[in-house]
């Protein structure tokens, strides 16, 4: 590992800081943390542990950071400014419950396209494999917004919300679009439906 | 008399107590004033110096070269009068605790985690 690459690693840490935080403390954390490496690299080498130990406690710092932000903007003004924290938030309280049923679902009452999906070669996908499918039909959402979210800012005094849209981000905005559609036309039109009996 | 500080804004007002510091420097004199006992990281620093600098315990100084480091300039901070109120009355408190702890002979070998 360069001397260098440590820096970057936690300059990339530190840009997961509050902007308003990191506007404000971000220079002189990475000065400190370049001023941390230089003393300790001269009595000791720079191991992992010490790395560790510097990057768990500024990990700490942005969790809580982030919490402090929440507590004082609020949870909905929190969510509207920064979508993928509402994602991360709900993808934290569904995915238990979705992974903690599906290894017990009975595939034949799905819809084809789903039943389709847990079938591997004419056999039932086993509990693992069950998990990852699902696992990856709940990220697709989160992977939506986060692929959505660098065309938004917030600018100026007024918080104005402006839209530059990047194609990059469109074409794959899209890609990712198309099965979260899939899935919420399948979910509307038939096991909704089916799970009122009005099915056929 | 207020309310107890938390551990890492005493160590930096105690750290600031003896002149402006900046971020290296008051997680050095941190570990020095706890002979070694305290490694502050600079996520629990600047986290604390925030919530300091919002409730007036400290304030920003200047930004400058150390002459004894390379030279990049480096935000100081120094305690405020607040600071330095709330560093003598935590000081006060914890003065009383050892007082109180030698009244009742308690010494490190009758804790009970010593037994």
């Amino acid at each position: 590992m360069t001397a260098k690459q440590p820096e970057k690693l936690y300059n990339r840490l530190i840009a997961l800081y509050p902007r308003e935080f990191r506007d404000r403390f971000g220079e002189s954390m990475e000065q400190t943390f370049a001023d941390l490496c230089n003393e300790w690299a001269k009595t000791n080498p720079v191991t992992f542990g010490f790395l560790m130990r510097v990057f768990f406690d500024t990990a700490s710092g942005i969790g809580r950071e982030h919490m402090s932000e929440i507590a004082r903007k609020g949870l909905l003004r929190s969510a509207v400014t920064r979508p993928w924290l509402a994602a991360v938030t709900s993808l934290a309280l569904c995915l238990p419950f979705a992974v903690s049923v599906l290894p017990f679902l009975d595939i034949n009452v799905l819809a084809d396209p789903v039943r389709a999906a847990l079938t591997f070669d004419g056999q039932q996908l086993n509990m693992f494999g069950r998990i990852v499918v699902f696992g990856g039909v709940l990220l697709l959402p989160f992977a939506l917004l986060l692929n959505l979210f660098p065309m938004f800012s917030i600018a100026g005094e007024e918080r104005k919300i402006s839209f530059s849209p990047r194609p990059v981000n469109l074409v794959t905005g899209i890609t990712v679009l198309l099965p979260v559609l899939v899935i919420a036309r399948w979910m509307v039109f038939e096991a909704i439906s089916c799970s009122k009996g009005i099915c056929d | 008399m207020s309310t107890p500080l938390t551990p890492a804004v005493f160590h930096i007002l105690l750290a600031l107590s003896s002149g402006e510091r900046h971020g290296y420097g008051i997680m050095k004199q941190v570990e020095i004033d706890s002979l070694g006992k305290v490694n502050m990281g600079a996520g629990t620093l600047y986290g604390s110096l925030k919530r300091m600098l919002d409730a007036g315990l400290v304030e920003e100084s200047g930004k400058r070269i150390d002459p004894e480091m390379d030279d990049a300039r480096r935000i100081y901070y120094r305690n405020t009068g607040a600071g330095e109120r709330a560093l003598a009355d935590e000081l006060e408190r914890l003065e009383h605790l050892v007082t109180r702890a030698r009244e009742i002979k308690l010494a490190p070998k009758t804790l009970a985690y010593d037994r």
